[in-house]
């Protein structure tokens, strides 16, 4: 009945990983000297495409997609440090992060040859840039009452409705979204499908929203009467959902759920090396990567199971929704300790990033699934429900 | 292997009413002549020396056993004692293993919370530099610390009566008792989850049980989380190269499972009622267990200022030391 507890074992990086580690320090040796910590702290909400095409360049976009696609051909253990290393250096990877997570590996694994020979190559060089359809104005935690609905025209797709919240929007070519192809709203998780939108297309309106740390890292996109093309469909007709589950334990389980708030980790870290860190300042440090250290852990051994060829779903969810309880612990810790050394001065750069991660906290355990949704996963993993 | 026959025999000889006379002395002697006869006293030792020889990784599976069957009983640190000793040294009989405070004059030696003290015959003591084997009898002081069921003491001595010392193996086997602890924890907290998974299948208000209640799901899925992480970062302690857990691995998983020990402890409690706090249901032996665990062989503020130390004194960042643990 708990076999979910037992089975994640831990699991170490092979030999070309940890080689990897290295090429990768060094480009980002190269790169990341010219950016600044305020847009170091936005990590993979940081939008950069000359960035993202000088990774592609080095071969590092699309980096477990096939050679033929010119793809690296990577193990998923090599993708996992390639992302330690970038999220943990703040390099601004949200250009092509979504494809390269998993918009790219959903192609493959239900693409047509057509539409892999189409889409791959241009992620891989870093001239395709995907968000993803899900969140709806009706539909958030609740997705399979989403209401876009795509018509089968008889040569190809009619699509109507709207997303929101999409990250990056406004940046991308291409969305891979979830809408309704049959029945209704009652019909739930039956009767979706999932489409790839040129957001090009006539009829498709981007509209970026400013959010409360005063970046604009999303958008609503309206479709009126969008056409699209017959082979916009990705996969089976009405297996929308068994797809996009697929997709989220991508989504769910990389380090990313657990490196959010690294930037500012490091640089308080940096500043308490500045002086004789208090005990109460190195205790907190002690507790922040006994936490760390155990969540990389949790999130390699998911990572294996990935490698096995298994789709650990619920243990996604677990590691997720610890891992952002931590980074929004991360800020909230530092916060309430800033004085427990009154003869510290913070710096005006670093009470910045502060009041910047503090800020957008919250987020953390929003996108990607809600602290709720993902609870009532594990609850079902465990056989409550 | 060797994890399964321990969990037979465990299983066998400490029912939960065994376990409890144990906690007040009464047939614990028995049980012991049991473990030491079967040859489960030497599970840490080379096989030249008639253990099994096992890796360290293979020797994490020895501790579950322990933490599923929690009597106040020192039989991991039996294991590391017996490791650290000469064959000569080694004897019959429970050891329990405690770091020791000098006093100024060096004359005596505190040890200010010897876990399982009360049912150890010898005591191996550590700090810093030396190791040294006290009789756990022929003390200048005892008494029990916490709860006397957990047969906790703080003990003293003369240092003259030792009898034995080595001035290395302090280190070793400080980062051996800190993962061992870890890793019975883990266990137990696994125990604990179950008991509460199951208490909530079973119970039943309001017509249905109330595992099917949202509020109550959360709060088992919160559990699992810590529950899972204790495990990995337990197993993480024996999943070094070297011969015995380091440092900074076996303070990460002592740090992190004595934090889970809370909350862990403190859901299944609300989620049990009332029942959960009685005598006679078996929660509470657990739960009494592992909030001694919890502080046994360093507590997380022990080691969570020794994490930070060494994170601050290694000039990486942070990221660059995770990576290479």
């Amino acid at each position: 009945m708990t076999d979910l507890l037992r089975t994640l074992r831990i699991a170490h990086l092979p030999e070309q990983a940890q080689a990897l580690r290295r090429q990768v320090q060094d480009f980002l040796a190269q790169e990341m000297p010219g950016f600044a910590s305020g847009q170091r702290i936005r990590s993979w909400m940081g939008f950069n495409a000359e960035f993202s095409q000088r990774l592609a360049q080095r071969g590092w976009v699309g980096v477990t997609l096939p050679a033929q696609y010119g793809g690296a051909d990577l193990d998923v253990f090599s993708r996992f440090v390639l992302v330690e290393e970038l999220l943990c250096a703040g390099a601004p990877v949200g250009g092509h992060w979504i494809a390269d997570r998993q918009s790219g590996p959903l192609l493959l694994r239900y693409g047509t040859d057509a539409q892999k020979s189409r889409y791959l190559p241009l992620i891989c060089q870093g001239k395709a840039f995907f968000c993803i359809g899900m969140s709806e104005p009706g539909a958030g935690s609740d997705l399979a009452s989403v209401s876009t609905r795509a018509r089968n025209s008889g040569t190809g797709w009619v699509l109507d409705g709207q997303k929101l919240w999409t990250t990056h929007a406004q940046h991308c070519q291409f969305m891979i979204a979830l809408v309704r192809t049959s029945g209704d709203a009652a019909d739930r998780q039956n009767g979706l499908s999932q489409f790839l939108i040129d957001l090009s297309l006539p009829g498709v309106t981007v509209r970026p929203i400013r959010d409360l740390s005063g970046d604009a890292h999303f958008s609503e996109v309206f479709f009126d009467q969008v056409a699209l093309r017959e082979d916009a469909l990705i996969g089976a007709e009405g297996q929308g959902w068994e797809q996009v589950t697929a997709e989220l334990a991508l989504e769910r389980s990389g380090p990313e759920r657990i490196y959010s708030s690294m930037v500012l980790l490091e640089a308080w870290v940096a500043a308490l090396r500045q002086g004789a860190a208090s005990h109460a300042h190195t205790a907190l440090l002690g507790r922040m990567v006994s936490h760390l250290a155990t969540l990389r852990s949790m999130s390699l051994a998911v990572t294996a199971k990935i490698a096995n060829g298994q789709s650990p779903v619920v243990e996604a969810a677990l590691i997720k929704d610890l891992g952002t309880q931590f980074e929004q612990q991360v800020p909230a810790w530092i916060h309430e300790s800033l004085e427990l050394d009154s003869a510290r001065q913070w710096e005006p750069e670093f009470l910045y990033l502060l009041a910047y991660a503090h800020q957008m906290a919250p987020s953390f355990s929003l996108r990607g699934g809600t602290r709720e949704i993902l609870r009532g996963m594990i609850a079902r993993g465990l056989g409550l429900r | 292997m060797y994890s399964d026959a321990l969990d037979k025999l465990l299983g066998d000889l400490w029912t939960p009413q065994a376990m409890r006379l144990a906690e007040t002395d009464a047939g614990a002697g028995n049980t012991w002549e049991a473990i030491e006869s079967s040859g489960f006293t030497n599970l840490l030792l080379p096989e030249s020396e008639g253990g099994p020889g096992l890796y360290l990784q293979d020797s994490y599976e020895l501790f579950g056993p322990l933490g599923r069957h929690p009597a106040p009983l020192p039989l991991a640190s039996t294991w590391i004692a017996r490791r650290h000793l000469p064959a000569s040294q080694r004897g019959v009989g429970p050891i329990a293993v405690a770091r020791a405070i000098g006093t100024a004059d060096q004359t005596q030696i505190v040890c200010p919370r010897v876990p399982g003290g009360g049912m150890a015959g010898k005591v191996l003591v550590f700090n810093e530099e030396r190791l040294a084997l006290f009789d756990a009898q022929h003390t200048v002081t005892q008494a029990p610390v916490g709860d006397p069921r957990g047969q906790a003491l703080r003990m003293t001595w003369h240092s003259r009566d030792a009898l034995w010392q080595q001035d290395a193996g302090g280190h070793s086997i400080q980062a051996w008792m800190a993962a061992a602890s870890a890793a019975q924890i883990s266990a137990a907290l696994q125990t604990v989850f179950e008991l509460s998974l199951t208490h909530c299948n079973q119970r039943r208000q309001f017509g249905k049980s109330i595992g099917q209640f949202q509020a109550v799901q959360h709060q088992l899925s919160v559990m699992a989380e810590h529950v899972l992480a204790a495990s990995l970062a337990a197993e993480l302690a024996f999943s070094t190269s070297g011969a015995g857990p380091q440092t900074l691995h076996a303070a990460i998983a002592k740090a992190r499972n004595s934090e889970a020990v809370a909350l862990v402890c403190a859901s299944a409690h609300a989620l049990h009622g009332a029942i959960g706090m009685t005598d006679e249901f078996v929660l509470g032996l657990y739960t009494r267990r592992l909030n001694e665990w919890r502080l046994d062989h360093g507590s997380e503020s022990h080691w969570q200022s020794v994490i930070g130390a060494a994170v601050l004194a290694d000039h990486r960042p942070v990221a660059g030391q995770l990576a290479a643990l």
